[in-house]
């Protein structure tokens, strides 16, 4: 539970740092903006407690805010995305429900999960962020296109981390 | 009572949920505006400080005392350039150009934001106007120390009082939010012609900038025969995707505008 609670804090400020002195320097075609930090929250475990998701997502939200000066935008965005989380969690659940100390991972609960979840989860939380950002009906089209480009490219960026830093499940059997 | 305190138990998350918004949508609102609040001031200062920071990185090293040379240079000249004018038109206080550096900028948002590296303690105070090498650039928004935060045209809530070169007709430029590189200007009678190529340059009303500023050339316009009157689509001239070395300026003719508009207004 310590080492978890270590890398947990590890990951929040590795991923702020690299938001605020990579990512926030990059738009992809002028428009597409990649929020990275979004992976802290997605792969928080399963039961871990919902008040303290809100929280952690304020804090999360408002540390990004006051980095890239766009204070309150990230931290709207962050515990929206946090509310909706448990209630999709719960739309999702596999049919045997979720395996008690489950994290959330492609290794665990598979690509085509990972990816569903993922995508619904950083589109919500996108389109807020724009939305508050253009804050006009008017221009929902365009707030929607930008929402769908900038999900893929961290969804891929979010993939990969995946990929490059979970390790698989040491089993005390000796077998996957 | 003892419902109520229930009730609240039961929906703790949503409450919760409700409570922290309410705080996102505080700061959100309490950015906007002319606000220079605390958390207003602290979020400039930790932005100027990791911008300066990679700003340090990015750049050669060589280049850097060059450039600030030049950049002196020019700003005596438009000194000179300004005082003449001011001179010609028996203007008496002519504005005053400091030089910084945008140390970080956005393009790509839906209110993008200049950072410059020049703040209250160089004489950067919030309203003064910011100009390029190009074009205008923005207003300054709020100031910490030693940075200040500059509100660029292309951010969804500014607005700057400009005119065709040609024929003096003036109006608001406002900013669409969808192009860095495209601005409207609203307000100018559907009868007055506007071809493409016309200059539009700042009016220089507000008393923020000077006038005959460079803002940018006509692409087109759409005349709206419900209201009277055109919007012209402009081309700006300033290329907020490479800005770096800008002018502070200030009107010490401010106050004395202001007041006189406050007359008015009374």
């Amino acid at each position: 539970m310590n080492r978890e609670l270590i890398s947990h804090i590890v990951r929040f400020v590795l991923l702020i740092g690299v938001q605020v002195f990579l990512l926030n320097n990059v738009h992809f075609s002028g428009m597409i903006n990649p929020y990275i930090y979004l992976y802290f929250l997605l792969v928080l475990p399963v039961d871990f407690s919902p008040n303290a998701g809100l929280l952690l997502a304020f804090v999360l939200g408002l540390t990004i805010d006051l980095f890239s000066h766009t204070l309150g935008m990230h931290t709207i965005a962050s515990v929206f995305f946090a509310y909706g989380r448990p209630y999709i969690l719960r739309y999702m659940a596999p049919r045997d429900g979720y395996e008690f100390t489950r994290t959330i991972s492609i290794r665990q609960m598979g690509w085509l999960w990972f990816l569903t979840f993922s995508t619904i989860m950083i589109f919500l939380h996108h389109f807020v962020l724009f939305f508050i950002e253009t804050f006009r009906m008017s221009g929902l089209g365009f707030t929607f296109g930008k929402s769908i480009g900038s999900t893929a490219i961290t969804l891929f960026l979010i993939v990969i981390i995946q990929l490059l830093f979970t390790r698989p499940p040491k089993s005390s059997l000796g077998y996957e | 009572m003892r419902n109520f305190l229930q009730f609240i138990w039961n929906n703790q998350f949503t409450l919760l949920f409700f409570l922290l918004e309410f705080i996102g949508f505080a700061l959100l609102t309490t950015n906007n505006g002319f606000h220079n609040s605390k958390i207003q001031t602290a979020s400039t200062s930790i932005s100027g400080n990791v911008a300066d920071i990679r700003d340090s990185y990015a750049q050669y090293l060589g280049l850097k005392e060059e450039n600030e040379k030049l950049l002196e240079e020019n700003k005596r000249l438009k000194e000179r350039i300004s005082l003449r004018e001011g001179k010609n038109r028996n203007q008496k206080l002519p504005f005053i150009y400091q030089t910084a550096h945008a140390i970080n900028s956005t393009y790509s948002l839906g209110n993008n934001f200049l950072i410059l590296d020049k703040g209250a303690s160089e004489g950067v105070t919030a309203q003064q106007a910011v100009v390029g090498p190009q074009g205008i650039i923005g207003v300054v928004h709020s100031v910490s120390d030693h940075y200040s935060t500059v509100m660029p045209i292309i951010h969804s809530q500014s607005t700057v009082s400009c005119k065709l070169k040609k024929n003096n007709y003036f109006g608001l430029l406002k900013w669409r939010g969808n192009d860095d590189r495209l601005a409207v200007l609203e307000d100018i009678p559907n009868h007055i012609g506007v071809f493409t190529g016309d200059t539009i340059v700042t009016r220089g009303g507000e008393g923020i900038f000077p006038s005959n500023i460079l803002v940018g050339k006509a692409v087109s316009s759409e005349k709206n025969e419900a209201t009277g009157f055109q919007a012209v689509t402009v081309e700006l001239a300033t290329d907020f995707r490479k800005v770096y070395n800008v002018y502070v300026l200030e009107n010490k003719a401010k106050p004395e505008v202001d007041s006189l508009i406050q007359i008015m207004a009374e």
